[in-house]
This record gives structure tokens, sequence and C-alpha cells, in this order.
């Protein structure tokens, strides 16, 4: 196979594989802070989607800003779901499966709540750089590709920034001593807590605002996105950073190979295959960042 | 449980169930006779899970594959095989119990979201090749024409009979060695295994019983609707199940069937609020959760039965065991 | 004939070797105590005996047999019971339901004769419900019989689990500081209890801090320290072990 062919699958791959790694991000640091696996992270990235066509599409306000606002709004949103309801269950002492149970309940209303706010059909926004694709040699570069790289490769810098130097950052580093059992959660102060929601949201937001060009946005969206998602951080291994950005692109990439190089329609099943290969043989994926229970 | 409160809660059941079967004879509109009659087919899905996850502990997001498959295997076989519809009824549950069993057979290693997401994935795989094999499942465009075993109201009581059988049976598994076993894996696995109990097996059991019910269930499924699309079995499917579950009181029979009934419902209940009806659905359903450990329908007979009204310290505990 | 012997016993995890080439033997109808200063691998130890570890090295024999390697409730049904030193109960079912819970492995009823409830599955219900009244009484626990089992004080659930691990009528019975958290009646009931458990011909491996217990009650005992064994004997012949001394005490001498 061309060197052209590689570089167009990488291309295309690390496109959806980056947002899949900013999913999987999110989840990580919650479970890093609460030990609570977010499903809704999948339908919290397509409200980001949405809120960005408001604010870019409907209200016409410009990018950067729309961006920033997007974000800030989600981010806000993390912090009151956190302070209004997750944080009290934890600290009630919850059996952490209705917790969890309470992440999936929450995608039936973000669902719900987009399709009454933003009605059912599909719709989309485009990046700064426009539709029309570039082409270098063989290969075809959507601008949105170039852009996702982008965001995200800034995006990482700034959190790796974060949580090697600001005190923010080192005290969630260090609550990634990860409670195993939920009676602990309530040693964790609400506002730690709290934040972690904020940016896992923010997180949400950034990814939902970089698929909309790619997918356009229906309500039901983060059921789609959110398997890939959890392939995604468990592969790479859940609560690890690396492993987040690592298992979106496998991910990512894998979709683009099986659909290019087998039936494109099984291209899922190929995925969650390798995915329930990993539960079997390595479930703590290939960064693992798991403590196991003293007997 | 001692056997006078056994049979006090298969009483229960008996008389939610008697009083279903009189419900047409007061005379029901013919859509909401349907909602009834889906939230009766729900009754087994949520017994599955009071079986999988109230009594063993095992989170599954992956019922409504289950119930796809038993679904769509009494469809194939009798649409495209010319089958009896009571065969398709005995081949179809054992269909879904062979993939409860692939399903089912991970969990003794896997815990919590790693469990929870294998359950999805297989749900996924089975929606999936569902959708692509157009040949024979129709692909998106349906599965037509299905025959019934039986409809309207003959099929409405053959549905009631097998509900009630199916409450029994989860009743008497409850109350039996084998139930305390799983409620022992629940609590502690590491101890139940320290006393005999072959968590790796009993786990497998869990998963392929609760898949032999949800496999029924989407045999009613498709009675009902005598047509199958793979949209009715997706990860939202699975989520509702779930929900109805903890609101019935994860482990408790009656609650389960009160909870099926009241949660098929619910959106049809709110009809009145037109758009914005899935939204005060759907924040109900999370103020239940929030609020799991006090409101749910166990929890509510215990209030009732008392004379004065619960203080905080007397809620979510009895004294003594139902003897 | 020795019950249980292990040879050359070693747990690792990581670089930490909890349990260090210990060579352990309970005889039929004794008490073996195990004791050593907190951290000593003593629980270790017994875990890898019950098979919820896997040993790094060395060997586990029970009635002659090698039992190293299998799983906990193959050791349970070979003959072996035990107790947890962190309380491990259903806590919200009864007494009743956790000490039936012991008898799992010697059911034999199928899931066809709970759904038929069948005359075979009626029968040893029958026989198991007899069983625990049999041992609830032997323990004193029968007036607690349907009491929610986290309604019971702490000594209380202590015997509840012994009770439970009666209940498979095992050949052998690992205990894990049964006594800790006992006050001293309750712990008087547990030595009388225990000693009423050996004449009935059921060997223990007693896991103890309570050295009153321990002098009182074993035919022998087994130091540890840092995951190896550093003396054995009577008990009067190890507390008069200069080994045992500076385990528990120190060196004690002056510093340099």
């Amino acid at each position: 196979m061309g060197f052209e062919a590689i570089l167009q699958i990488l291309i295309q791959g690390l496109n959806m594989g980056l947002i899949y790694a900013l999913a999987a991000l999110g989840i990580s640091l919650i479970w890093n802070a609460t030990g609570l696996f977010n499903f809704a992270q999948g339908d919290l990235l397509t409200v980001g989607g949405y809120v960005m066509l408001s604010t870019f599409s409907h209200w016409a306000l410009p990018y950067p800003f729309a961006f920033l606002l997007t974000c800030a709004v989600m981010g806000l949103a993390g912090y009151l779901l956190s302070q209004g309801y997750f944080f009290p269950m934890f600290s009630q002492g919850l059996h952490p499966d209705i917790i969890v149970i309470g992440t999936i309940a929450l995608t039936v209303l973000v669902q719900n709540g987009i399709l009454l706010l933003w009605g059912p059909q599909a719709q989309r926004f485009s990046t700064p750089l426009g539709d029309s694709p570039v082409h270098v040699g063989q290969v075809i570069i959507m601008p949105y590709y170039l852009w996702n790289i982008v965001i995200v490769v800034v995006l990482v810098a700034l959190l790796q920034v974060f949580f090697k130097k600001s005190i923010l950052g080192i005290a969630m580093r260090a609550v990634a001593q990860r409670p195993v059992t939920a009676s602990l959660m309530g040693v964790r102060t609400n506002h730690l807590v709290a934040l972690t929601f904020l940016l896992a949201t923010g997180l949400a937001a950034v990814g939902g605002i970089l698929i909309a060009p790619v997918i356009p946005l229906i309500p039901e969206m983060g059921g789609l996105v959110a398997l890939k998602a959890f392939a995604a951080v468990l592969i790479g291994g859940l609560g690890s950073f690396a492993g987040a950005l690592i298992g979106g692109a496998i991910v990512g990439i894998a979709e683009v190979v099986f659909a290019t190089l087998v039936v494109s329609t099984y291209k899922d099943v190929f995925i969650f295959a390798i995915l329930i290969a990993f539960l079997l043989v390595r479930p703590r994926g290939i960064f693992s960042a798991e403590i196991s229970e003293k007997v | 449980m001692s056997r006078l409160a056994y049979l006090k809660r298969i009483g229960l059941a008996q008389g939610i169930l008697l009083v279903l079967a009189l419900i047409p004879l007061i005379g029901v509109p013919a859509y909401q006779f349907y909602v009834l009659e889906r939230g009766l087919q729900n009754v087994l899905v949520v017994l599955s899970l009071v079986i999988l996850l109230g009594y063993t502990g095992q989170l599954s997001l992956g019922q409504a594959g289950l119930v796809a498959v038993g679904a769509y295997t009494y469809g194939i076989l009798c649409v495209n095989y010319g089958l009896s519809p009571w065969l398709g009824l005995v081949a179809a549950p054992l269909a879904a119990g062979l993939v409860g069993v692939v399903v089912g057979f991970p969990s003794f290693k896997l815990k919590g979201p790693f469990l929870v997401v294998n359950t999805l994935a297989f749900s996924e795989i089975v929606r999936i090749l569902i959708l692509n094999n157009e040949k024979v499942t129709g692909g998106p465009f349906g599965l037509n024409r299905i025959p019934a075993i039986a409809t309207g109201l003959p099929l409405y009581y053959f549905m009631l009979v097998v509900a009630f059988l199916a409450a029994v049976a989860t009743l008497r598994l409850s109350r039996s060695h084998i139930g305390l076993a799983l409620k022992a894996i629940r609590e502690d696995e590491v101890a139940a295994e320290a006393m005999g109990v072959h968590v790796r097996n009993y786990k497998l059991l869990a998963f392929v019983i609760s898949a032999v019910l949800a496999g029924v269930s989407g045999v009613f499924f498709a009675n009902l609707a005598g047509y199958l699309n793979p949209d009715s079995f997706t990860i939202n499917e699975s989520s509702t199940y779930l929900l109805m579950v903890v609101l019935g009181g994860m482990d408790n029979v009656a609650g389960g069937i009160l909870s099926s009934l009241t949660v098929t419902s619910l959106p049809e209940a709110l009809r009145f609020m037109a758009r914005s009806r899935m939204v005060v659905y759907s924040l109900i359903l999370l103020l239940v959760l929030r609020y799991s450990n006090v409101l749910n329908l166990a929890n509510l007979k215990r209030m009732l039965r008392r004379r004065h009204p619960p203080t905080y310290a007397s809620m979510g505990g009895q004294n003594k065991v139902n003897r | 004939m020795s019950l249980l012997t292990t040879t050359q016993l070693t747990k690792r995890f990581g670089g930490i070797v909890a349990v260090n080439q210990v060579d352990l033997n309970v005889g039929s109808g004794e008490i073996c105590g195990l004791i050593g200063p907190n951290g000593s691998g003593k629980t270790t130890l017994v875990n890898v005996i019950t098979g919820i570890y896997k040993p790094t090295a060395g060997e586990v024999a029970f009635e002659g047999r090698p039992i190293h390697g299998r799983t906990p409730h193959e050791i349970c049904a070979l003959g072996i019971g035990r107790t947890f030193q962190n309380i491990r109960l259903l806590l919200a079912l009864s007494v009743f339901d956790n000490v039936r819970l012991g008898g799992h492995i010697h059911t034999g009823s199928r899931l066809w004769d709970v759904l038929l409830q069948t005359g075979r599955l009626r029968r040893e219900e029958k026989e198991v419900a007899d069983r625990i009244d049999e041992v609830l009484d032997f323990t004193g626990l029968r007036q607690y019989r349907d009491e929610l089992t986290r309604n019971l004080p702490y000594g209380r659930r202590k015997i509840v689990e012994v009770a439970r691990a009666l209940m498979a009528r095992p050949k052998l019975l690992v205990l894990d500081e049964p006594a800790a958290g006992l006050n001293s009646s309750e712990k008087g009931n547990l030595m009388t209890l225990l000693s009423r458990v050996r004449d009935t011909g059921i060997s223990i491996l007693l896991i103890e801090h309570e050295m009153a217990m321990v002098e009182a009650l074993s035919n022998r005992v087994c130091v540890l320290n840092y995951g190896k064994k550093i003396s054995q004997g009577s008990f009067a012949e190890i507390q008069r072990d200069a080994a045992v001394v500076e385990a528990y005490l120190g060196t004690g001498g002056s510093h340099a």
C-alpha cells in the first residue's frame, strides 16, 4: 500500500480519533477523582456541539468567542451537575451502581433535551478553515482534519502544563490515588470533584465543537460516539492521560482502516470486538493505572 | 426468607397480576391497552435484571440486545422459515440463552464499568449484525408481517400467565440456596467463593437465566408489534430497563412489575405536556435515582405500614426480618 | 499424620515478599496458633492456603494431597473453612441466611429443583434448616436466628462468621483474629467455643494477638516475622525463644 494511502488513513483516523481521545480524557478525569465512570460523556460532547451551533451558527458570534463561550457554558453545567447532583449522591453513600445508573439516566435527559431545544434534523457548522478539500498528491485533506489536530495538540499541551505546574492541577493528580470503594468518595472535597467535572465537560464541549464539522449533529449522536469513547478509554487504560490519547488514536485509525479495507458497514463490529478482546485479556488497557483490592 | 414471607410476596405478585387481568373488563381504549401490553412485555426484561443486577450485582447495559435476539430469532424462524409461532416461542429464548453464555463468559473477571461496557459492546454488535444482514433480518427496513401466537385479548392473558410464572420462578430462585449464592456474590465475591460458591459458574448462570427471560420478552415484543426494526433495540432501551429495575427497588419482584408498568406508561401519561414530556420523564427518572435510597417501591410499602410518620433514623431498615 | 502442611511456601507482591519460605504443620485434632507482629504475613499466608492468592513458590498439602493453586471454593469443598480478619458477612441478611451460605458447598439441588420446588429440594432445605439450628445451638446464637446481621454487635458478628464456617463441616478451620475487638466475657465464650470445636475433631489454625487465648488453646504455636517463620513449638517454648522476644519487643539495647 502506498505511502500516500497510509498517510490518508492516519490523518483521517486521527481526525475522529482525537475527538474520541477528548471524550476518553473526560471519562478518565472523573474516574480518577471519584471512581465514577461517566456514561454520559458522549452525550455531553454532543450538547457541546449544539451549544456551539447556537452561539456560532445561530447567533453568529465570532468563532473564537463562540468557542470559549461554549466551553464556559458547558464547564459551568458540569460544575452544577457535580455540586447539585453527583456529589450529593457520593456523600450520601449511595451504592456506586446507582450513581453509575445516574449517568445513564443523564444520557436520556440530554438526548431528549437536545431534541426539545434544537429539533431532530441534522445540523452542522464549519471550522474557520472552510470546507474545501486540499489535495496534496493523492492525499485528500479536509480542512477540519488539520483544525482538529491543531486544536487538540494545543489543548493537550495546555493540560500538561496545567497538571504539572499549577497547584490545582497537582492537587487533581494527587487525588488520582483513586479510591476503589465508594465509601472513600466522601473524603474528596466537593470543590475538587466539581472542578474535575467542570474540566471534563469543558473537554466534552471542545469535542463537540470539533465533531460537528465532521459529522452533522443529531440528538442521538451521544450514543453513537459513546461506545467508541469507551473503547478508547478502556483500550488506552482507564485513568491514564496518555492512555486516553493513544486509545482514541487507535480507535479512530482502526475505524478508517476497517472502513476502507473490510466491509465498511461492519467497521464498528471489529472495533467492539477489539474492545472485548482487550477486556478479556488486558482490561487495564495499554497504560494501566488500576489499583487492586486488598483482601 | 421464610415460607410465610415467600408466600406473601407471591401473593403480592398474584394480586398485581389479578388487577391487570381484570382491567380489560372495565374497558380500556385501544392505544392505552397497547401501552399496558408493552408494560407487561417489559416486566420480563425487568425480572431478568432483578436476577442479574438485583440479586447478583452484575450491571448490564445490554439487555436490549438479548431482547433483540429473542425477537429476531422468533421473527426470522416464523417469516423466513415458516415455522410455527409456538416453535419460535421455544427456540427464541434458547437462542438468547446461548448469546447470554457468550456475553456472560467474560463476567467472571470483569467488574464495574468494564463489565457494563462489555455488555454494551455485545448488544451493539447484535444490533449492527441485524442492521447489516438485510436478506435475513430486513436490515433497516425491518422484518414485517410476523405471525403471532395470539392477538388481542388472548395474547394479553397469555403474557399475563407467562409473567406470573416468571415472577414465581424469580421468587423461588430468590429464596433458594442458588439465590443466596447469587446475593453473596453481589455483596462479597471473595467471601462467597471462600464459602464454596463457584463464583464464575454462578455469574454465568445469572447471565443465562436473564438472557432467557429477555428472549421471551423479545418474542412478545414481536407478537405485539408484528414488525421488527433494529432501532427498537438500542442503548436507550437498555438504559430504560435499568431505570425500571432501580425504581422497583433493585431486587424486588413486585416492585419491578409495578415500575415496569409505570415507566412504560409514563411518556403516555405525560402526553398532555406535548413536546417537553420526554424531558420531564427523564427528569423524573433522575430524581428517582437521586433519592432512590428513600424513594423506591419497596420502601413505600414499609412507609405505608407504619402508623407514625417515619423519622430519618428509622428510614431504610427494619429491626426484624419478615417471618 | 499432618492434616495441613505447607512446604517452603512463598508469596511475593511485586518486590515485597509477604510470605517467605514458610514450613507449617497442622495436625489432626489440634489447635495450631499462628502469631507474629502486625504485618508479619499471617493473613497473607492464610490467604494463600485458602486459595485466595496463588503461591509464588512452595506447596500446600491437605490430607496429603496438594492444594496450592486451587480456587477458594475447591479448597472449601476439600474441607477447609475460614473466617476473615475484617468480618465479611452479608449484613443485609439475617443470621440464619448468613450461616446458611456456609452450607452451600453441600447443596445438591439444581436450578430445575428450585424452579419446580421438587421433593428433593424440600427435603434438602429441611435438612439444611435443621443443621443451621444445630450450628446455632452449638455456637450459642440460636436466639439471634432471625435478626438482621447488621443489627448485631461486633462481637456477636464474629461468632456468626465462625458458625458460618462450621456449616460446611470443615476438617480444618482457619480463624483470622477471631478475638479482635471482643470484650473479656466475649473472649471467654470464644475460648470455650473453640475448645469445643476442637473436641469435635476439627483442627484449628488460629491467628491471634490475644496471647492468653493462644496459650490456653494451642497445642503448639508457629511464629512469623517479616514473612519468615522464626520459631515454633509449644507456647512455653516459643515464649522463651529470644528471636520471638526480639520480634515483638525489638532489641531494646542502648543506642550507639
